[in-house]
This record gives C-alpha cells, sequence and structure tokens, in this order.
C-alpha cells in the first residue's frame, strides 16, 4: 500500500492512503496526483540508487577532475589514453542524461517496474571503462 | 469465707475458664481462616499480582454514586488514574456523547494508561482546562513525570481559551507535560483535537525526549503536535494525520526523517 502526503483546500493530510484519503473525502485527481508524487520520488531515488551504483561520489569526482586536466590540454598534445578518457567521459554523460529522460517515462507509466533493469539505460561501454580507471 | 463464697467463686471461675476456652476457639478459627486466605494468595502470586496490576476504571461525570474501585465508576479521569497502583496497566473508558473536566494535573507514576470510550454514540470529549498564574497563561495537564505511557483512542481533545489573553503562555502549554527524567510516550488515535495559539499534545522543551504517534488523528486550530521540538529530541510518527486551520505537526526542530538506521 502506497503512503503520501496530501493536501487540498487548506487541509493536509500526512501517510495516509487511498482508501483514508477517499474515505476524507479527498478529490480523486488529488489523490491521483500526490501517489504520481510519491511513484516520481522512488524513481529519482532509484536513479540516483543506480547512477551511483556504477560510480561513487569519489570516483565521479576523479572523473570531473581528470576530465578538466585533459581538457586544458590541447587536442593535439592528448595521448591516446587521454583521448579514451574523454570519450568515455561522454559516454558517461550521456548515460546520466538518458537515466534522467528515463525517470520521466517511468514517472508516466506506471505499470512499468523501476526494479527492473531492462527499464533502464544500459552504462555504454565506453563509460565502463573509463569509470573502471578511477 | 462462707460456702455460697466458694460456690461464687467456683461459678466466676467456671465463666472465666468458658469465656477463655471461647477466646481460645475463635483465635484458632480465625487462624485457620487467615492461613486458608493467605495459602490461596501466595499459592497464585504471578495472578494475585497480574490482577492488582490491571486497572479498569468506567468515568461518568454524572454518577451520582461511583464507586471508585477496579472495575468500576469514577466521576473524574484523574480519580480514576490515580486510584491504580503505581506501575498498572490502566485503562479508563471514558462515557460516550460527554464532556469529560481535566481541571487538575494527572500524576501518571509510571502507569501505562490508555483512555478510550464506552457507550454513547459520539466520542468524549476532554475538555482541558487553561489557567494562569500571575504572569502566564497555562495548561492542566497528565505529568508522567518517572515514565508510562499514553494512548488515547476515539475520543476527542478540546483544550479551552486561555483565561487572560495578554498574558502570554507557559511552557506549561501540552497536554502531556515535559519532563527530563525519561522519555514521554503517547499515541493518538482517533482523535480530533483543537485549541487555542501554541498548545500542544506534546512537548519537548528544557533537553527532554518525546515519542508520539499520531494516526487518524486531525490537529484543528493554530496548535501543535509537538511544542519545543528545537529544545529537545523528538520521535514522531504520523498515519493519516491531518491537519487543518494552521495546525502543524511540531514547533521548531529540525527533522531527520522517520527512520534512523546505522
Amino acid at each position: 500500500m502506497m503512503n503520501f502526503d496530501i493536501s487540498h483546500e487548506g487541509r493536509t493530510t500526512l501517510s495516509t492512503d487511498r482508501e483514508t484519503a477517499e474515505a476524507l473525502g479527498y478529490p480523486d485527481e488529488v489523490i491521483a496526483a500526490a501517489e504520481g508524487g510519491v511513484r516520481t520520488g522512488l524513481i529519482k531515488a532509484e536513479c540516483r540508487r543506480r547512477i551511483y551504483a556504477e560510480a561513487s561520489a569519489e570516483t565521479q569526482m576523479n572523473m570531473a577532475t581528470a576530465a578538466a586536466v585533459i581538457s586544458a590540454k590541447e587536442a593535439s598534445a592528448r595521448t591516446e589514453d587521454e583521448a579514451s578518457i574523454l570519450s568515455g567521459l561522454d559516454d558517461a554523460i550521456g548515460w546520466v542524461a538518458q537515466m534522467r529522460a528515463r525517470v520521466i517515462e517511468l514517472a508516466d507509466d506506471a505499470a512499468l517496474d523501476i526494479g527492473d533493469d531492462a527499464n533502464w539505460p544500459p552504462l555504454p561501454d565506453g563509460a565502463r571503462d573509463v569509470v573502471d580507471k578511477f | 469465707m462462707s460456702i455460697a463464697d466458694i460456690n461464687n467463686a467456683a461459678t466466676a471461675m467456671n465463666q472465666l475458664k468458658a469465656r477463655y476456652e471461647d477466646f481460645l476457639d475463635d483465635a484458632d478459627a480465625q487462624i485457620a481462616a487467615r492461613r486458608a486466605a493467605y495459602d490461596g494468595l501466595s499459592g497464585d502470586l504471578v495472578g494475585l499480582i497480574s490482577n492488582q496490576m490491571k486497572f479498569t476504571a468506567f468515568v461518568d461525570p454524572d454518577d451520582p454514586a461511583p464507586t471508585n474501585v477496579d472495575g468500576g465508576v469514577f466521576n473524574t479521569i484523574k480519580e480514576a488514574i490515580e486510584a491504580a497502583p503505581c506501575g498498572a496497566y490502566v485503562t479508563v473508558r471514558l462515557h460516550g456523547d460527554k464532556t469529560h473536566i481535566l481541571d487538575n494535573f494527572v500524576y501518571g507514576f509510571n502507569r501505562s494508561v490508555l483512555i478510550g470510550k464506552y457507550g454513547g454514540v459520539e466520542r468524549p470529549i476532554i475538555d482541558v482546562v487553561t489557567k494562569t498564574s500571575s504572569s502566564h497563561n497555562y495548561v492542566v495537564s497528565f505529568r508522567f513525570d518517572v515514565g508510562g505511557a499514553l494512548k488515547f483512542t476515539d475520543v476527542d481533545i478540546a483544550f479551552r481559551p486561555f483565561v487572560d489573553p495578554n498574558l502570554s503562555l507557559s511552557s506549561d502549554r501540552s497536554l502531556i507535560s515535559y519532563h527530563p527524567y525519561c522519555v514521554q510516550n503517547a499515541q493518538f488515535d482517533l482523535c480530533n483535537v483543537s485549541g487555542p495559539d501554541g498548545v500542544s499534545l506534546m512537548n519537548a522543551s528544557a533537553g527532554c525526549r518525546v515519542s508520539v504517534g499520531m494516526v487518524n488523528t486531525v490537529l484543528d486550530g493554530p496548535i501543535f503536535g509537538v511544542s519545543g521540538a528545537s529544545f529537545g529530541a523528538c520521535v514522531i510518527s504520523t498515519h493519516s494525520l491531518t491537519l487543518l486551520n494552521g495546525a502543524e505537526v511540531r514547533s521548531g526542530g529540525t527533522t531527520a526523517g522517520n527512520v534512523l538506521q546505522k
């Protein structure tokens, strides 16, 4: 059973559920919006969990530092490894953008299971390679 | 000494002897009866103590002849709770459709108290009196200073308006007083609560610890579930808690969520 906070016309009820909210007289569209808000929150938390499962905060900081150092060099002065790192970082940033976009899609379709790996974009190999370096 | 004197003395002696023997018989009977009673008690000490520590009271403010005993009728909540042994589990049933005035402090002394409803149709109302000192308005309350717990279920709680609107509100502003000795425990289930600006169900002032649950309950008006939250530590649990007309779960404090987990 999903619990949510709900407000309507100056009245707020905390930690309630659909059945109780209906009994308290909250309109169905307000209940639906409150339930939707809970699902969006859960999806955002799952998105964040999946991103940090691939790259911890320390790894992300190290990647950003490396990107800054490498980007400061002229492109012609970068080694092959450095160029590979920048490419992998592009893949990683693109993946994060895909994950965020997926949050909206999953929020719009309550039938999709947010715990199913198949419903989230896979980490590209290029991004995985650069994550492994840091 | 005449024969008559000797006969009188013998008669008196026989009467004394008979009286003495009656006394012994009576004493033996009393000893036997009391020994049997003691054997009865000592044979089931657990049951005896359990029975003594479960206290039930029915409160009807209009009953002209309250019995004031376990299982009987009392006129006030205070009389009912304070008649129970310290440390007892006390069930207090308030007569529905009636208003029960709380006009004196109720002392808990480690009792665990359930306050609910019996009879009638509408919920009973606990009418919480407010009073004044020379400088403040204050609220009459339950004082569970040295432990215990309170559960209110299916009763409404209405704090009266302040006696003197020109005086500020004392820190004695909650239905259950704050006290630093131990965690103040309470739950409110199926209660409608209303009152004047700043009063609360519980209070974490002066570094106190409060544990409160508010379930299927309505706070109506400029009141709080917990006041002084920034001055102590609170565990607040809610399920279907409705806030109306400016009510808030707590005054002050910073929430860390409802779960602390290592």
